[in-house]
């Protein structure tokens, strides 16, 4: 599960390593995190 | 004194009646009674296999969980009180919605996997789903009772008042009644005062203050109610006072024989 960007919608890999984060391909700032892929459980409260 | 109901106003979702002969008490039982104990179905989990709309995992639930269902409760146990432990057909129902943008979801929608329960209103929008947003999901429909959730609320306006009675001792037909009173209890004809409709007073007492000769008489009488009532549509209107009577019942029997086992 990783992270894409809001803008190019680019799958990111994330360098910890390196200070800041942003998109390898467009070089926006905001990414988004992937939704996981297992079933969500939610109380209707 | 025998229990006398006058029924004023009756729809499929609102009833104004007159009850006379209770005490305040039993007014009042019967009042929280269909306000919070009258059980309903409603859903209370919902199973997100997929969202991309513009709305929270938790708002739509939310959402989806406020749309009244319509279902005999009689078919259906609480949760506690099932023999089951995982869930049952008794104890639960699902729906499900499945969709793909650009798509407008209503509670129509709701795909139901018990043929006993329906939307109670069709036309309540859920989401709009724009262009490639994908929705899907399944809901867990369950048995509650107001006092758990508002949710399971089946009266969504529940509420009484005491039967007033206007009267009028010394009049001069100045007519600063008629003026102040908001609610049209008074009314003039050929220039006299008469009175008129007083179940609709509200005793704020205005027409007493207004009155020069102190001749206007508010009184209410102890052991008569107007109940004002109104359900979402899950239950009738007629149908919830029943269920609440019952209930009633069924408690007083209860309390009765816990009551003879502690006289022994």
């Amino acid at each position: 599960m990783g992270y894409y960007c809001a803008k190019c919608k680019y799958l990111v890999e994330i360098d910890y390593g390196s200070p800041g984060i942003r998109c390898n391909y467009c070089g926006h700032r905001i990414l988004i995190k992937q939704r996981p892929t297992m079933v969500k459980t939610v109380k209707a409260e | 004194m025998a229990i006398e109901i006058n029924v004023i106003e009756l729809t499929e979702r609102y009833a104004k009646f007159i009850i006379s002969g209770l005490t305040p008490a039993s007014a009042n039982a019967l009042r929280r009674c269909m306000i919070n104990e009258v059980p309903r179905m409603a859903i209370d989990e919902v199973n997100f296999y997929e969202n991309t709309s513009v709305l929270f995992d938790e708002q739509l639930a939310l959402r989806l969980g406020l749309i009244p269902l319509r279902a005999d409760p009689g078919l259906y146990v609480l949760e506690d009180e099932c023999t089951c432990e995982d869930g049952c057909s008794l104890c639960q129902s699902t729906a499900s919605i499945s969709a793909e943008g650009p798509i407008k979801i209503y509670s129509s929608d709701l795909v139901m996997g018990d043929e006993n329960i329906s939307v109670a209103d069709d036309n309540i929008l859920i989401v709009d789903l724009k262009d490639g947003q994908k929705l899907l999901l399944n809901a867990i429909i369950k048995l509650g009772t107001g006092e758990m959730h508002a949710k399971w609320q089946n009266a969504v306006v529940c509420g009484y008042k005491n039967i007033p009675h206007v009267s009028i001792t010394d009049c001069n037909d100045c007519g600063r009644c008629v003026d102040v009173c908001p609610r049209d209890v008074f009314k003039c004809v050929d220039g006299r005062v008469m009175i008129g409709d007083d179940i609709n007073c509200s005793c704020c007492n205005l027409c007493v203050e207004a009155c020069e000769l102190d001749g206007i008489v508010i009184e209410e009488d102890p052991e008569a109610f107007l109940f004002k009532l109104e359900t979402d549509g899950g239950m009738t209107a007629s149908a919830l006072i029943v269920y609440a009577v019952r209930m009633l019942r069924d408690k007083a029997v209860r309390l009765k024989s816990v009551l003879e086992r502690f006289s022994h």
